[in-house]
């Protein structure tokens, strides 16, 4: 006992060695101010990073920036907050990049995520289309850090996600490409697809049916209404199998097969479907071939299809190590089965196929 | 055919041992109701009965047909110690100090001058408490009989709950000026080998002028009681304490002290209470599982809440961040500073509302809970979310069935907070872990006091977590073991 009352002034030391303080800096609640939303554009060369606190009872929202040569230096030459507040980026939940500057600063933003000891990898990217970061913040005002958490609600079309810093970081180590969530300001904040990095650039976009495809290639569509042919729809959910094949050269390929559901507006969904279940197969079809175009042209396995073939077949991982998008050989097929009927809201628009 | 040894008690050495004190009384006994017998009769005005001497001593000492004018004292002695006289239980002594050990325990002393020796009857006055609710361990269903002052009121509790003639009383005596009478409990065959023996040397070895409290007692018999968990299990319950005698524990009663004391007492057995065996099994455990949560949380809330709004505020959600902000606002003191001073605070009331009589304790808790905490919440003296912790922290300690337990839990909660303020969570673990090395030092008489958790390889956990069904529920510990090992 009395040895360990004796390793105490060492540990004590431990805590905070380097910096010359004795205990670690504290600091008190009320002198913080939490960043909600982070903003990164180009300006002057510069990077410019843009801030908006949270608001509260007792304090409003409020934006602030600072600009550096590197985003270490921007975040450091932050300007001071009001009253003396000390910015605190432990719990931003969206970094959004603006379009100039996501031809740049991608691969520094992981980068800086995956080092500061504040922000984490759980962070959602967004690239802001046709404006920047810092207007997109101003335009939205307060709200934003909310409305960016509601976005695949009231969303113009399906397949609204966002991808995080950690699994931009993974997709970018994995195939040299990956996804990032678009946003513009129309009225309001909405989602408008997907941007591909490629080699740490902005390669191209993906609009919205290409999105939808994405999504369903990535399993993760949750379902929403559709319009076709003057009928609305609403796909419950959607369940992608990938297949392993061979090539004609005896290269690895996939084939996905796609299962939806989904229900037709209207009284009695069985009795009129029609060629309800035709028109959401070739529909659905349509978006697979886009996003897969889409994935060609970047000549990266954006999708991670690999990944997923590895997850059908584990103990036949190592068959898939050959397989690139530009070489592989995807089919697809879809089946689609309306299940039932609802009713449409009132008002509701019809969304646009 | 009587002895003709001679022992060293005389009249006048009683009464120089007691000096000119007031309250001993003596008179000349007319033995047979004759004088000049050298036959003198003490006892202590307010510890004997006069009614029991007078009836049960004197009028037949006095009787003429049991002692003859010409019966010898040695023989009337021997009469007298053989049951001619109606008291029972008479002693004779042959020491003055043994005398005056008699007569302050309530008995009435003849002293046979020529003889060197006295007999002493037990007469003690009948002014004594009666056997009323335990005040601080309640219960719903269960007996609701408690120790008094009495010694032999206590033992009479225990011998009519253990009716085996097992059960064994050692008397002892500690404390130079105070006195004081004691019994050693235990059930032979129950209680390991060897542990009456150490118990009754460690009692010995009390080395005081008073021993009239509680903590005279249980801070005596440890070997080190610098630590503030409690090692000894004091109870205010008859059934509570036979219980743990049937476990295999030894008990002490104290005369002048209404409760008992049991040992070895390790930290599980501070985590029960005497309603556990009241209820079903299943829900007696649920609650014992509570006790060691609260004790947990009871510790640790203050501290956490400390080290995670100055250190670690990534662990917060951002909307209870946001509250918290919101809420801390315009308090001007630091967190650590207010959340000690509330602990303080809420200590403070807790002693306030035990010293006062009860209707003002009450009103004083109320008052001091919920006007003086809602006023200093309006004026930003301190947040709420600190009076909610702290409020929430005080609460789960007074689960603890103990109150030494909770005193130590009070104490342990300054500790971590203060750590949580300097170094945050890191702080709280190497406190933390302090307190565990602490813990599993100690012992109790010799046994571990984190057993069944730590120093018999995991056994029995379960019997200390929870409460067994009563078939399969075995009385005896066993990790008390067959033979008491220093």
């Amino acid at each position: 006992m009395k040895r360990l009352f004796l390793l105490l002034p060492a540990i004590f030391l431990l805590v905070s060695c380097g910096n010359g303080a004795f205990f670690p800096p504290s600091r008190e609640i009320e002198d913080m101010s939490l960043v909600r939303v982070l903003g990164i554009d180009l300006e002057d060369g510069n990077i410019k990073i843009t801030g908006l606190t949270a608001g509260g009872a007792s304090s409003e929202s409020a934006a602030f920036s600072g600009s550096g040569a590197t985003l270490s230096e921007a975040v450091g030459l932050l300007s001071r907050l009001p009253a003396g507040k000390n910015a605190v980026f432990s719990h931003v939940e969206s970094v959004l990049i603006g379009e100039k500057a996501a031809g740049r600063v991608i691969p520094e933003t992981l980068d800086f995520i995956s080092r500061s000891n504040e922000l984490r990898l759980g962070t959602r990217l967004f690239i802001v289309r046709g404006d920047t970061a810092a207007g997109l913040i101003e335009d939205s005002g307060g709200e934003l850090g909310d409305l960016l958490s509601l976005l695949g609600e009231n969303s113009p079309y399906l397949g609204v996600f966002a991808f995080t810093a950690g699994e931009c970081s993974a997709a970018l180590k994995r195939s040299g490409a990956c996804l990032i969530e678009c946003v513009k300001y129309d009225e309001n904040v909405a989602p408008c697809g997907f941007a591909a990095i490629r080699d740490g650039k902005l390669a191209l976009f993906l609009e919205e049916r290409a999105s939808e495809g994405a999504a369903i290639i990535m399993n993760r569509l949750q379902g929403g209404e559709v319009s076709l042919s003057g009928r609305t729809l609403m796909i419950n959910g959607a369940e992608t199998r990938f297949i392993p094949v061979e090539g004609p050269g005896g290269e690895p390929g996939a084939k996905l097969e796609v299962s939806l559901t989904a229900r037709l507006a209207g009284t009695d969904g069985r009795t009129n479907a029609g060629n309800a279940e035709d028109e959401l197969t070739l529909y659905v079809g349509e978006n697979i071939r886009l996003a897969l175009e889409a994935a060609l042209k970047l000549g990266a396995d954006i999708y991670d299809i690999r990944g997923s073939l590895m997850e059908a077949r584990p103990f036949s991982a190592g068959a898939f190590s050959g397989f690139s998008m530009p070489s592989a050989e995807i089919d697809w097929s879809v089946s689609a089965k309306i299940t039932g009927s609802f009713d449409l809201r009132e008002g509701a628009e019809s969304v646009a196929g | 055919m009587f002895k003709t040894h001679r022992g060293s008690v005389s009249a006048s050495e009683l009464t120089e041992a007691f000096g000119k004190t007031a309250d001993l009384k003596s008179e000349e006994l007319l033995l047979g109701g004759f004088a000049g017998k050298g036959v003198t009769l003490f006892y202590l005005d307010g510890l004997a009965d006069p009614q029991a001497i007078a009836e049960t001593v004197v009028k037949p000492m006095t009787d003429p047909a049991r002692f003859p004018k010409e019966l010898a004292p040695a023989a009337a002695l021997e009469l007298a110690l053989r049951g001619t006289v109606y008291g029972i239980a008479p002693e004779k002594r042959e020491k003055t100090r043994d005398v005056t050990e008699d007569l302050l325990s309530g008995s009435c002393a003849i002293i046979f001058e020529a003889e060197g020796a006295a007999l002493t009857f037990p007469v003690p006055a009948q002014e004594k408490r009666a056997v009323d609710l335990p005040k601080e361990e309640k219960v719903i269903k269960g007996p609701k009989d408690g120790f008094v002052e009495t010694l032999s009121v206590n033992s009479a509790l225990i011998r009519k709950k253990l009716k085996t003639p097992a059960l064994r009383f050692t008397k002892l005596r500690a404390g130079g000026i105070s006195g004081t009478e004691l019994y050693l409990v235990y059930i032979e065959g129950r209680a390991p080998k060897g542990l009456a023996d150490e118990v009754q040397r460690r009692l010995s070895e009390i080395d005081g002028d008073c021993v009239l409290s509680a903590a005279a007692i249980s801070e005596n018999i440890l070997e080190s009681p610098a630590s503030p968990f409690p090692r000894v299990l004091v109870t205010e319950r008859p059934d509570k304490f036979a219980l743990n005698l049937v476990e295999g524990r030894v008990g002490i009663l104290a005369d002048g002290l209404p409760m008992g004391f049991l040992l070895p007492a390790p930290f599980s057995q501070f985590m029960k209470t005497p309603e556990d065996d009241s209820g079903h099994w299943l829900f007696s455990s649920f609650l014992t599982l509570l006790r060691y949560f609260a004790f947990v949380i009871s510790s640790l809330a203050p501290a956490l809440y400390v080290a995670v709004a100055m250190y670690h505020r990534e662990m917060i959600p951002v909307q209870l961040m946001q509250s918290m902000v919101d809420a801390k606002a315009f308090v001007p003191f630091p967190t650590a500073l207010e959340v000690i001073g509330m602990l303080a605070a809420f200590d403070l009331l807790h002693e306030a509302g035990i010293r006062l009589p009860t209707p003002i304790g009450q009103t004083v808790s109320i008052i001091g809970g919920l006007i003086v905490g809602q006023s200093a919440v309006e004026a930003k003296v301190v947040s709420p979310v600190v009076v909610v912790v702290i409020a929430f922290s005080g609460i789960a300690g007074y689960t603890m069935p103990d109150q030494d337990m909770y005193s130590a839990i009070r104490i342990v909660r300054f500790t971590l907070t203060a750590a949580a303020a300097l170094m945050g969570v890191y702080g709280i673990a190497l406190v933390v872990s302090l307190w565990i090395v602490h813990l599993a030092s100690l012992d109790s008489v010799g046994f571990p006091y984190m057993s069944p958790f730590a120093g018999n390889g995991g056994r029995h956990i379960l019997r200390a977590l929870l409460r067994y069904p009563m078939r399969k529920k075995r009385e005896r510990e066993p990790e008390l073991g067959e033979a008491y090992k220093r």
